[in-house]
């Protein structure tokens, strides 16, 4: 009879129907239980025991019964707010990153291009020159003399050295304009990563909330109940929307904004 | 090594694409197309005969190491010399290229003797 008042007493725990009168009395009665039937020399050591372990379930008991009053202001604020919007924007700035870097690397290779062309041309005249022809702007090449090509080209060897030398520059900082795909690409799995953490953060907010409401409006559903409800709206969550089934974006938003 | 051949550039990153097009111009290469990913390439080279693949190895929808796989299966387009250009330089990754059947392997970032050098090997 005693084991069952008891039993009945602490699922009024769970179900917040007790005051704190009531779990003083039913520390008592543990107590009471623990004392029943001692040899008298045990009686000292396990009125000690009894003691702490009244002392221990009635601070349980009060966290159990506060924690549900006020369970909204125990999440940390900065878990939803990190979900819902830290995250997301961070996944924003890093996706502007490799659209910045992608515009500036295509804008240097556009003028390296002209470079490349401008050079190309001067490497044509110079090589003319070199066979003493003066060619400019696609008019019939004139003939330079012997003796101001001999001593021309010193100066023409030098200038195409130094458009080799140019050239060589150029296609290096051409090759080395891959660092746009090489930080892009380490980028991505930084935002795969800060996407999947975004994902799980939001279906746990999403599970907890749910389970909330389930059991503010229905006290008296069953754990697996509250489970099999969870999964059903998460997997809608996960999947492509079917009309009029899942959680429209306006009730993610609540359920998020209420948490 | 004939420069007249068909080339097919594989990168899902337009700048890299834009690079690889850059180094073979610089070695001599005129006839070049681009595919941003494994799926466009693998139909492309259904289209028209390609006599060399310049490929990367992350891409959405087909990886360069699945349309090589895809490639070395089809009898039609198992002998296309393939080289595979990544920043992927794990050995594993190598192995399994090799294993794939992959002619060479160019990890990034890449310079134009490189490119140049690697091709001639594929080339003879």
């Amino acid at each position: 009879m005693k084991h069952n008042a008891m039993k009945e007493q602490i699922s009024a725990i769970v179900r917040d129907q007790l005051s704190r009168e009531q779990i003083d009395e039913l520390m008592g009665f543990v107590s009471q239980a623990m004392h029943h039937g001692l040899d008298k020399e045990d009686e000292v050591f396990f009125c000690e025991i009894a003691h702490e372990m009244t002392d221990g379930i009635k601070e349980l008991a009060l966290m159990i019964v506060e924690f549900r009053k006020d369970i909204k202001s125990k999440i940390s604020p900065d878990i939803t707010e990190m979900a819902t919007t830290h995250l997301p924007k961070a996944t924003d700035q890093l996706e502007g990153i490799i659209e910045t870097t992608e515009k500036t690397a295509n804008k240097v290779m556009d003028n390296l291009e002209q470079m490349q062309t401008q050079m190309e041309q001067m490497e044509t005249l110079f090589s003319a020159l070199k066979k003493g022809e003066i060619k400019q702007n696609g008019d019939e090449p004139k003939s330079l003399d012997a003796e101001a090509l001999s001593l021309l080209m010193p100066v023409i060897k030098q200038v195409e050295d130094g458009l080799g030398s140019h050239n060589a520059l150029i296609s290096d900082i051409f090759t080395q304009m891959s660092f746009q795909d090489l930080t892009g690409q380490r980028i991505k799995q930084i935002m795969n990563l800060v996407g999947q953490m975004e994902q799980k953060l939001t279906k746990m907010i999403i599970s907890f909330g749910i389970q909330m409401q389930e059991k503010e409006n229905n006290p008296g559903i069953s754990k697996a109940e509250i489970e099999s409800k969870v999964d059903e709206k998460v997997c809608q969550l996960a999947g492509p929307q079917r009309e009029g089934q899942g959680l429209a974006q306006n009730d993610i938003d609540d359920l998020l904004g209420n948490l | 090594m004939d420069l007249n051949m068909q080339v097919l550039i594989v990168d899902d990153m337009q700048t890299m694409r834009r690079i690889m097009k850059n180094v073979l111009k610089q070695i001599g290469f005129s006839n070049i197309t681009e595919a941003d990913d494994g799926k466009t390439a693998l139909a492309e080279i259904k289209k028209k005969q390609f006599d060399l693949v310049l490929c990367d190895w992350n891409m959405p929808e087909m990886t360069g190491i699945d349309l090589l796989k895809a490639l070395r299966a089809d009898d039609a387009f198992k002998s296309i010399p393939f080289v595979m250009i990544t920043a992927e330089a794990k050995k594993e990754n190598i192995v399994e290229a090799v294993k794939a059947g992959v002619n060479n392997y160019i990890v990034k970032p890449f310079t134009a003797e490189t490119v140049s050098e690697k091709l001639k090997k594929v080339f003879g």
